[in-house]
């Protein structure tokens, strides 16, 4: 139990104890102190006060027989006179002291002494003194003589004796009394002494527990504290107490616990970083603030060619070229030399490309980044090198590339304008000559004459036709109108006034069509070909064309059906490819350029582009157009 | 043509498109002297030469060489002598970036040219009748 108490309450039960026991010792002393005063007060005042008393009574009985016998012996009338008055004055007196004395406490014994004096002394006045004083106050000597031989003398021998006796007693009594209280004084000052050797005793004890409890353990501490900090690590730790030694013993054993954790993270985190290091693709080489190279790691050497002991201690300019050590290369130096200027330099931190020279002499391109790192005073810089030749080399592919497709994709702009003049110029010129010919010279020609111009016209427009198409889809991305916000129901009101569809078809809106951000030819183009498509084609005596729209997520999901013939399925994908028809041109002319038109629209501008078909019955074309730029724009819309 | 007397000018480098537009105006009865130049600076030059009657109405191709057409209408319209003469913009070209630098340089009219020569007689058709009815200054 007193194990578990903390070294403060110890120390502090230690002190009550103590306290409580210096002053119960010093109550002890107090009433031994007192008491033995006092036995001394009794020992005076039953004693030596008595003594003194029978002793004048003694004395005065002494001179009382010395007094009477002197005047018997000279019975002067003036010595009778002054004599008798000193005998009565002193029986007066032994009468005082007598009663004093027993009004002093009295042993048995003294009191059956006392007793005894007492009679005789009373019977020694009565008949003795008195008479006698009285007969030489009458001057009767002779009577005075005879009662001083009859009744004086007989009782004078046993008043004094018993007197005597008294005083003996008395004497011995106070002489016993008195080693009584020399014994009491001895034994309280033995157990004074005692007690302090006992004090003496408990303060060893007590110091001899504190050190135990105290200073060994924290020597203990103190040692363990000074073997974690030397680095010893498995030490035993034994918590044996719960007190402020078994505490810090606790927290010492915590610190040196989390001291092992953190230095075992360290250490998997140092390994970590070597492995990272070992086995990254860029190489890391560490330089001191000289450019001497410190550390290398395996891609660097690999990068380099060097082997480690090659190049570690070398200065770091043997990795650059010589040329570039004239302006680029005092810059890496300047990496190294003072940070101010290097914080300048694009280089620290920021990748840059510099040329590398490898051992075998090559130089190549690579990517630089160094970093400044401070260790106490040291600085040190790491600099991180990545091998970009294949890379660069990449990079001139790519960029010829784009350069061939940058040319090719002009070619074909072009080719659109060639299409447009060149082509179509010597068609104009074929079908004004074709028709110059069937004109000037139709008396010449013969029926079938005529038929084949007809058709050489025919094919002269047809040929027109493709053209324009062709020039149609390649405008779309291609020639760029402003975006506006356009309103679909409107354009699709122009279009249907545009393509007049004919009396048997009826082209219905059946929702309010909402306002896109666009080109207003494009979204024109779309309703145009979906419609005429649906109008050239109609195969039923009242056709029935509806124009929907519907909010789906981000998009507008429109939709134009028709009860035409309908497509088969295994039609769907080839309708939307350019130059696709289904139906032969001399029966119905279409260039095969329209729907094909259309998916591109719809897909520059992020939509898509489905159909849904029952052949015989009808199809619902359905194209979507992304809503989020509408309500962006709807202001731009409306101001336009 | 509102006046007769005085010469059309065609800036064509086509042969055949020559060809159809004479035939044309032949066709519709078109009376006016027709003047024709293969490319912008010959024409230029002809109008700039005072003796020679100013033409009441240029049709103007603008794919040609030397000086093309837009080309041509930036000196034509830049000139105060000349910038009055209506120019009509007869050309293949359907693009944009062609119509409105024509328009720019104040053109009075676009036609593109259609393939179909029945089509071409009733362009120039309209122009002859539009021109009739236009007051000049």
């Amino acid at each position: 139990m007193f194990k578990n108490l903390t070294i403060k309450s110890r120390l502090i039960f230690i002190l009550s104890f103590l306290v409580a026991f210096l002053l119960g010792i010093q109550m002890f002393a107090l009433f031994g102190m007192s008491s033995a005063i006092d036995g001394l007060k009794t020992v005076y005042q039953d004693r030596v006060i008595p003594l003194k008393q029978v002793g004048r009574i003694e004395s005065l009985l002494l001179h009382n027989r010395v007094v009477f016998t002197a005047t018997l012996l000279t019975p002067s009338p003036e010595v009778i006179e002054k004599n008798t008055a000193i005998i009565e004055k002193n029986i007066d007196e032994i009468t005082r002291a007598w009663v004093a004395y027993t009004m002093t406490y009295l042993t048995p014994e003294e009191n059956r002494l006392a007793a005894n004096f007492a009679d005789y002394h009373r019977a020694f006045i009565i008949e003795g003194m008195n008479p006698a004083v009285d007969a030489l106050r009458a001057n009767e000597i002779e009577e005075a003589h005879r009662i001083l031989i009859e009744k004086i003398r007989p009782l004078y021998q046993p008043v004094d004796d018993s007197i005597r006796k008294l005083i003996a007693l008395q004497l011995s009594e106070t002489r016993q009394e008195y080693n009584q209280e020399q014994d009491r004084y001895w034994t309280i000052r033995n157990i004074f002494i005692a007690s302090i050797i006992v004090v003496l005793v408990l303060v060893a004890l007590f110091s001899f527990i504190i050190l135990s409890a105290i200073f060994r353990p924290l020597e203990g501490v103190v040692k363990i504290a000074r073997g974690v900090a030397a680095g010893n690590f498995s030490q035993d730790f034994e918590i044996r107490s719960s007190d402020e030694i078994g505490q810090l013993m606790r927290a010492l054993k915590d610190m040196r616990d989390s001291l092992v954790e953190t230095i075992g993270q360290v250490r998997a985190s140092e390994a970590h970083t070597l492995a990272l290091l070992s086995n990254m693709i860029d190489g890391v080489a560490s330089i001191d603030e000289k450019g001497v190279i410190q550390t290398f790691n395996p891609a660097a050497k690999r990068i380099f060619g060097y082997a480690e002991s090659e190049i570690i201690g070398q200065n770091v300019s043997v990795l650059f070229p010589a040329h570039e050590q004239g302006q680029g290369q005092s810059q890496h130096l300047d990496y190294f030399k003072s940070y101010p200027t290097v914080k300048k330099l694009k280089g620290l931190g920021i990748p840059s490309e510099v040329m590398g020279v490898r051992k075998d002499g090559t130089v190549f391109p690579m990517d630089l980044a160094v970093v400044e790192m401070h260790d106490g005073d040291q600085t040190m810089f790491v600099s991180i090198m990545r091998d970009i030749s294949e890379r660069k080399l990449a990079e001139e592919q790519k960029t010829r590339l784009m350069d061939e497709l940058e040319s090719a994709n002009d070619e074909l702009r072009s080719f659109a304008y060639v299409v447009s003049h060149d082509l179509k110029a010597p068609l104009r010129a074929i079908g004004a000559l074709a028709d110059w010919l069937s004109t000037d010279y139709a008396a010449k020609f013969d029926e079938e004459g005529r038929e084949h111009m007809r058709l050489l016209v025919n094919r002269v427009h047809r040929m027109g036709n493709l053209i324009d198409g062709i020039l149609e889809y390649s405008r779309v991305g291609r020639v760029k109108e402003d975006l506006v916000g356009v309103d679909v129901g409107q354009v699709v009101h122009e279009v249907i006034d545009l393509i007049a569809p004919p009396a048997n078809v009826t082209i219905s809106v059946e929702n309010p069509l909402p306002t896109v951000v666009a080109e207003p030819t494009r979204i024109q183009q779309i309703f145009q070909n979906l419609l005429s498509n649906a109008i050239k084609y109609m195969d039923k005596p009242r056709g029935e064309i509806r124009i929907g729209c519907a909010a789906e997520g981000e998009q507008w999901k429109f939709s134009v059906s028709d009860n035409g013939p309908g497509i088969e399925p295994r039609h769907f994908d080839k309708i939307f490819q350019l130059f696709q028809t289904l139906a032969p041109r001399d029966r119905i002319e279409s260039t095969g350029v329209g729907l094909a038109l259309v998916k591109k629209i719809v897909e520059m501008y992020g939509g898509r582009i489905w159909l849904e078909s029952i052949p015989g019955v009808g199809s619902i074309f359905y194209f979507t157009l992304p809503r989020t730029t509408v309500i962006a724009n709807t202001t731009i819309g409306k101001e336009t | 043509m509102k006046i007769t007397n005085k010469p059309i000018l065609l800036v064509e480098d086509d042969q055949v498109d020559t060809m159809t537009v004479k035939r044309a105006l032949k066709e519709i009865h078109v009376t006016n002297p027709l003047v024709h130049f293969e490319n912008g600076e010959e024409a230029v030059h002809y109008l700039r030469t005072p003796e020679r009657d100013k033409p009441c109405i240029i049709l103007l191709d603008l794919n040609m060489p030397i000086m093309n057409g837009i080309e041509f209408l930036q000196v034509v319209k830049h000139d105060d002598q000349l910038r009055r003469i209506p120019v009509v913009v007869l050309t293949t070209s359907e693009e944009q970036q062609d119509k409105v630098n024509s328009f720019n340089l104040g053109v009075a009219g676009y036609m593109a040219k259609p393939v179909d020569y029945r089509q071409f007689v009733e362009v120039m058709r309209s122009i002859d009748a539009y021109w009739t009815i236009s007051e000049m200054p």
